[in-house]
């Protein structure tokens, strides 16, 4: 337990917690800039059991925010580097990979029998293939999305992203992101996911939305 | 009367204006990733039409993206 002793001497976390986690099993599909930096905090915290799901090769362009990776790593599955580099930060963690893309077809059996899916993807198919697929589940899932200097995130248990957008797959903006953006929301959204895996309290289906520029951070509650 | 909006505060708004009245009257489209609350409270998008708006209201305009 030397690998958590200063997550456990905070006063809300104590072993148990640790051990309830060991229990509980999570997915994050899309290990980008958002699906690292939350697969770090995760493995290194206590949430030992992960599974994280991606299809891109490693790119250049990623290197701004995707602190796991490095130049020697383009063109590799970036699945292979994040599982090495993740070991690397806790070897007795129980870390899987699967390289290819979520579907309708496939996404039921990706994420049955986890406790928490991480929505972490870029792209507005793949996000609803996930809310769908986690509706019809049944599993409580959070979505994270970064651009420019604004985030949000959103723990859906008793909603869904359906219930509050109606995203077009034709539009899906991929606008320019400043790298330490992604780490902010990435790790306000990794202390709740940590938070609900520990059994703590945890702010539930509320929307909560930071934007740097104005240093406004909002919360709307479903 | 006067609403915030996006953290600007304006009395420049008529009484008894709609959601929808707001977002015509500023002239932004309802895309179907936008998500308005009222005074931290999600509004379902059927109810914009519905929804009338108070003095001292304060309003958001979040869209909901991917990515990072």
């Amino acid at each position: 337990m030397e690998r958590f002793s200063r997550l456990l001497q905070l006063n809300n976390i104590s072993i148990d917690n640790i051990k309830l986690a060991s229990k509980k099993r999570v997915l994050i599909i899309g290990v980008g800039g958002v699906g690292q930096h939350i697969a770090t905090y995760l493995v290194t915290n206590g949430v030992s059991n992960l599974t994280i799901i991606d299809f891109d090769k490693v790119e250049i362009s990623n290197l701004n925010r995707q602190i796991l990776l490095s130049e020697a790593d383009i063109g590799k599955a970036k699945v292979d580097v994040v599982k090495s580099a993740l070991y690397s930060k806790n070897v007795e963690a129980n870390i899987a990979s699967i390289n290819i893309r979520v579907s309708e077809d496939n996404i039921s059996e990706l994420i049955k029998g986890y406790d928490l899916v991480v929505d972490a993807v870029d792209n507005w198919s793949s996000k609803l293939v996930i809310a769908k697929g986690c509706q019809k589940e049944n599993i409580s899932y959070m979505h994270i999305g970064v651009d420019g200097y604004k985030g949000q995130y959103c723990l859906f248990v008793n909603h869904s992203l359906l219930d509050i957008a109606k995203p077009d797959i034709v539009s899906s903006p991929k606008d320019g992101v400043l790298g330490p953006m992604v780490g902010v929301i990435s790790s306000l959204a990794a202390i709740d996911i940590i938070h609900y895996i520990f059994g703590l309290e945890v702010e539930l289906d509320t929307l909560i939305y930071y934007d740097h520029l104005t240093n406004k951070l909002v919360k709307v509650k479903l | 009367m006067r609403l915030k909006v996006d953290s600007a505060i304006s009395n420049e708004y008529k009484e008894g204006m709609s959601i929808q009245d707001l977002l015509d009257y500023k002239d932004i489209e309802a895309v179907p990733w936008l998500v308005i609350s009222v005074n931290g409270i999600f509004v379902k998008r059927a109810e914009f039409k519905t929804h009338i708006l108070n003095e001292g209201d304060e309003i958001e305009l979040i869209y909901i993206r991917g990515g990072g």
